[in-house]
C-alpha cells in the first residue's frame, strides 16, 4: 500500500466518525447549564470564602500526608546503589573516604535522577540531573565543578554533557574552612558523563549508504534489547519479549532534543530507539514505550539518555 | 459571531445562554474526540460529559485569552484514556478490547481492527493528528506530553497499522 492511499485511507475513517445522538446531547446540555453556579461567580463570594476556609483547612493536613507519603515513596520506588557500579549508566560522585554516595534511580527508565554524597562532618550535596533540552539556557560548564561562594547553604546550576545539573550545597553550622574545603573537593569529584564521540554512522551515498544505515539500525535495535536486560528500572518481568525500532539522525522523532541536548553534529550521528514492552503495552503507552538515544564511539555502542 | 473570548465572559459573568452557546458549539468536536479514542458511544458519552462538566465548574479559572476547543478536548481525551485503563483493570484484556468499534457505516473494518491494537494513547494520537488536523505541539499540550512523546506515539503508531494493514493484505 502506498503512502497516499494509507493516508487516504485513515483520513476517510476520520470523515466517516459518527455524531452524538440527539437525547445523549441534550441531556449532557442540562445537566452542563444545571451545573453551571446561579448568577455568576460573583455572587459565590460566600461559598467561594467557605470553601477556601475548608481548602486550607485541608491543605494542612495534605502538607504532613504529602510529607509522609512522600518519605514512604522515597522506600518504595528509589533504589539506591553504589555509584562506582553505575558510572557507566550515568552521573554520579565518585567514591571517597568520609564520604557517603548514593544515587537515585527513576524506577521506569533506571536513569539516575540524583546523586547525593553525605560527608562525616554533616556536610551534603544533592545534585539532581535532567535532560539539558528542558532547561535551555543553561551555563555550559566544565569539570571540576567549583563550588559556589555563600553561606550554609549554596547552589550551582550548570550544563555538563546532555545534562542540566542543579547542584545544592548544605553546609553544618558552623563551618569552618576545613570543611569548606572538603566540600570543595567532594564537588570536584562528582562525574558527568560527557557528550558521545559519536563515529559516522553512513559515510556512502546510494545502495551502499542504504545498506549502512539498515546495518546501524539493526546494531543499534539488538546493542538496546541486550543492555535493557541489566538496566530497566522495573520488574524484569515487564521487559521480558521487548522489541525496539530504530531511526537514525534527522529522521529520528526526537531529533530536536537530541540536537538540543548534545547539538547537532551528535545528534547527526546518533541512534532513537524506541523499545516496546508488550506486557505493559496493554496497561498504557506512557507505560510499554521506553526511549534511549545511542551512538557508536570507538568503544562500541553507547547509550548515552535515557529519554523517558 | 461571538468569539470564544466572548462567551467565556459572559458565562463568567453568569450567562446560561453564553454556556449554551458555549455546549452547542464544541459538544460534537469533543464527544467526537472522546469517542475516537474510546471507539464506544457510552464512553465518549460518559467522557464528553464529564468535561463538559469539569469546564463549567473551572470556567472562572479560565483564561480568555486561549482558545477553547484544546482546553475541552484536553480533558475528554485525557478522561476517555482514564476510563479505558480503569475498564481494563476490571473488565478481561480482550473484553476491554473488544469494546472498540467505529460504528459508522460503511466502516473499513481493518482499519478499525488495526487502530483497536493500538491502545488508547495511541489512537488519541492518531485521531487529533489526522481527524482533528492537531500539530503535534497541539496534541503535546492535550495530552500534556513532549511534543518528542507525540512525534514518537505518531511513528510507532503508523508503524504498527502499516503493519497490521499489510499483513491483512498479504
Amino acid at each position: 500500500m502506498s503512502d497516499d492511499e494509507f493516508e487516504r485511507r485513515l483520513r476517510e475513517a476520520g470523515h466517516r466518525l459518527p455524531g452524538p445522538e440527539a437525547t445523549e446531547t441534550l441531556r449532557a446540555r442540562t445537566r452542563f447549564l444545571d451545573a453551571a453556579p446561579a448568577g455568576g461567580r460573583g455572587r459565590r463570594r460566600p461559598l467561594v470564602l467557605a470553601l477556601a476556609a475548608v481548602l486550607v483547612v485541608a491543605g494542612a493536613f495534605g502538607v504532613g500526608y504529602a510529607v509522609a507519603a512522600g518519605a514512604t515513596s522515597t522506600v518504595t520506588t528509589t533504589k539506591v546503589v553504589h555509584v562506582k557500579a553505575r558510572l557507566d549508566a550515568g552521573p554520579g560522585f565518585l567514591p571517597a573516604d568520609g564520604w557517603s554516595t548514593s544515587v537515585e534511580l527513576d524506577p521506569r527508565t533506571g536513569a539516575i535522577r540524583s546523586a547525593t554524597a553525605t560527608g562525616g562532618t554533616g556536610t551534603s550535596i544533592v545534585a539532581r540531573f535532567a535532560p539539558a533540552s528542558m532547561r535551555p539556557g543553561l551555563r555550559r560548564r566544565t569539570l571540576p565543578l567549583q563550588l559556589p561562594s555563600g553561606g550554609r547553604t549554596r547552589a550551582l546550576h550548570a550544563r555538563i554533557g546532555a545534562y542540566a545539573v542543579d547542584v545544592s550545597v548544605v553546609l553544618p553550622a558552623p563551618h569552618p574552612a576545613a570543611v569548606v574545603a572538603a566540600a570543595r573537593e567532594e564537588l570536584g569529584r562528582l562525574a558527568v558523563p560527557s557528550c558521545p564521540a559519536a563515529q559516522p554512522l553512513v559515510t556512502e551515498a546510494g545502495p551502499a549508504g542504504k545498506a549502512q544505515r539498515s546495518l546501524a539500525r539493526s546494531e543499534a535495535e539488538a546493542f538496546v534489547l541486550h543492555w535493557l536486560q541489566g538496566h530497566y528500572g522495573g520488574a524484569p518481568a515487564d521487559a521480558a519479549g521487548a522489541t525496539a525500532s530504530a531511526r537514525l539522525g534527522r529522521a529520528m522523532p526526537r531529533h530536536g532534543e537530541a540536537a538540543a541536548d548534545c547539538g547537532a553534529a551528535v545528534a547527526a550521528r546518533a541512534v532513537e530507539v524506541d523499545v516496546t514492552l508488550p506486557k505493559l503495552a496493554k496497561v498504557g503507552a506512557s507505560l510499554s514505550e521506553l526511549t534511549y538515544f545511542v551512538a557508536k564511539t570507538d568503544q562500541g555502542w553507547t547509550v548515552w539518555e535515557r529519554v523517558r | 459571531m461571538e468569539t470564544d473570548a466572548d462567551l467565556v465572559l459572559a458565562a463568567q459573568r453568569g450567562s446560561r445562554e453564553a454556556l449554551g452557546a458555549i455546549f452547542d458549539r464544541y459538544w460534537p468536536r469533543v464527544w467526537r474526540a472522546a469517542y475516537a479514542t474510546a471507539g464506544d458511544r457510552e464512553l465518549a458519552n460518559d467522557a464528553a460529559q464529564d468535561a463538559f462538566l469539569r469546564a463549567v465548574s473551572a470556567l472562572h479559572r479560565f483564561d480568555r485569552r486561549l482558545p477553547l476547543e484544546p482546553w475541552l478536548v484536553r480533558i475528554a481525551v485525557n478522561r476517555t484514556i482514564d476510563l479505558l485503563r480503569r475498564e481494563r483493570r476490571l473488565l478481561p484484556e480482550q473484553a476491554a478490547d473488544a469494546r472498540f468499534a467505529l460504528d459508522a457505516p460503511p466502516a473499513d473494518e481493518e482499519l478499525t481492527e488495526a487502530l483497536r491494537a493500538l491502545g488508547p494513547e495511541r489512537r488519541a494520537v492518531i485521531a487529533l493528528h489526522y481527524w482533528f488536523d492537531y500539530t503535534t505541539p497541539q496534541i503535546a499540550e492535550v495530552l500534556e506530553v513532549p511534543v518528542g512523546t507525540v512525534n514518537s506515539r505518531l511513528a510507532r503508531a503508523l508503524r504498527d497499522l502499516r503493519l497490521h494493514l499489510e499483513v491483512r493484505d498479504v
